[in-house]
């Protein structure tokens, strides 16, 4: 009887993938993850907050950009420094009447474009 | 131990997150329903003037949005570079303008509690008003055109409140300039 030789059993080391191997893989997505949140809270912040409203860089807006543009007028205001004297006190008079006359004659949303009579609806 | 629960609670945490920024945006904007309804013969109308009327709304946002930016610079010009610098000056000489640091405050907070939210609200109604298809829903382009003139009404009276509180604060300037300089006689 030959001597039973025995089998050499060879344990071979299988790479257990973890998760510090994708590192970059990782820090890809996330960073991408964490942007389109941002953009996401920001959009609702930009809708919510009534930005949006008043924002004419808005597509088809153009045209009311360039108006808005005509006049781009320079105002000071008055000083907030300063002694209170006659000179100073007639000159805030005349800034805020002059300011004071200008919303009254826009008298804003005044008239009602919208009753059935003015769209033709009625 | 306490890093799994951790993660695990990061994990929620981030999931909850990515769903409310994602409901949220959604969620306040709506479609303005009024109670008016509209006759037959209104919708028969709405349905005969689809192109004008679209055409129509569709100015009235623009031109509407242009009015809301100028007269909206205009009244806070009156309260930044008028009022507060004045209200600033009158205590910086140590008079009593008490009565004008009031008024100036109203302004502010009708301008931006009223004024500005309403702009908001009417701007929100007046866009969902443009999304109505005219010819397959003209009961309901008509019944949201009568809720966004509501809007526009609210509007206009924060505008003209916001004219009345200037005028209060110049009649209560006159007041204070006729004081002033009796005193430095």
């Amino acid at each position: 009887m030959p001597e039973e030789i025995p089998e050499v059993v060879k344990i071979e080391t299988v790479p257990i993938k973890h998760a510090k191997d994708h590192k970059l893989l990782i820090l890809v997505f996330a960073s991408v993850g964490i942007s389109l949140l941002m953009v996401v809270f920001s959009m609702f912040l930009y809708i919510n907050t009534g930005a949006s409203q008043l924002d004419l860089s808005r597509p088809g807006y153009v045209d009311i950009r360039t108006q808005n543009g005509d006049k781009p007028e320079r105002f000071d205001g008055f000083e907030a420094t300063g002694e209170l004297n006659k000179e100073s006190l007639n000159e805030f008079s005349k800034l805020y009447e002059t300011k004071l006359k200008e919303i009254e004659q826009v008298n804003a949303f005044s008239s009602d474009p919208l009753s059935p009579k003015s769209l033709r609806i009625e | 131990m306490i890093i799994r629960g951790m993660k695990r609670y990061y994990s929620k945490f981030s999931l909850v997150l990515l769903a409310a920024a994602i409901v949220l945006p959604f969620a306040s904007v709506g479609v303005a329903r009024a109670m008016e309804t509209a006759t037959e013969e209104q919708v028969g109308k709405v349905k005969n003037r689809c192109t004008q009327l679209e055409s129509s709304l569709n100015q009235l946002e623009r031109s509407d949005a242009l009015l809301r930016n100028n007269i909206g610079n205009s009244y806070l010009t009156i309260s930044q570079k008028l009022m507060v610098p004045m209200n600033q000056r009158i205590a910086a000489n140590q008079l009593d303008g008490g009565k004008l640091v009031q008024i100036s405050a109203e302004y502010k907070k009708t301008y931006d509690e009223e004024f500005y939210v309403n702009y908001k609200n009417y701007e929100i109604s007046l866009n969902n008003t443009l999304k109505i298809n005219c010819k397959n829903e003209p009961a309901e382009l008509f019944e949201s055109i009568a809720a966004t003139r509501e809007k526009r009404s609210e509007l206009y009276d924060s505008s003209r409140k916001i004219i009345t509180i200037a005028k209060e604060y110049n009649s209560e300037y006159k007041k204070f300039k006729t004081e002033v300089l009796k005193e430095s006689r």
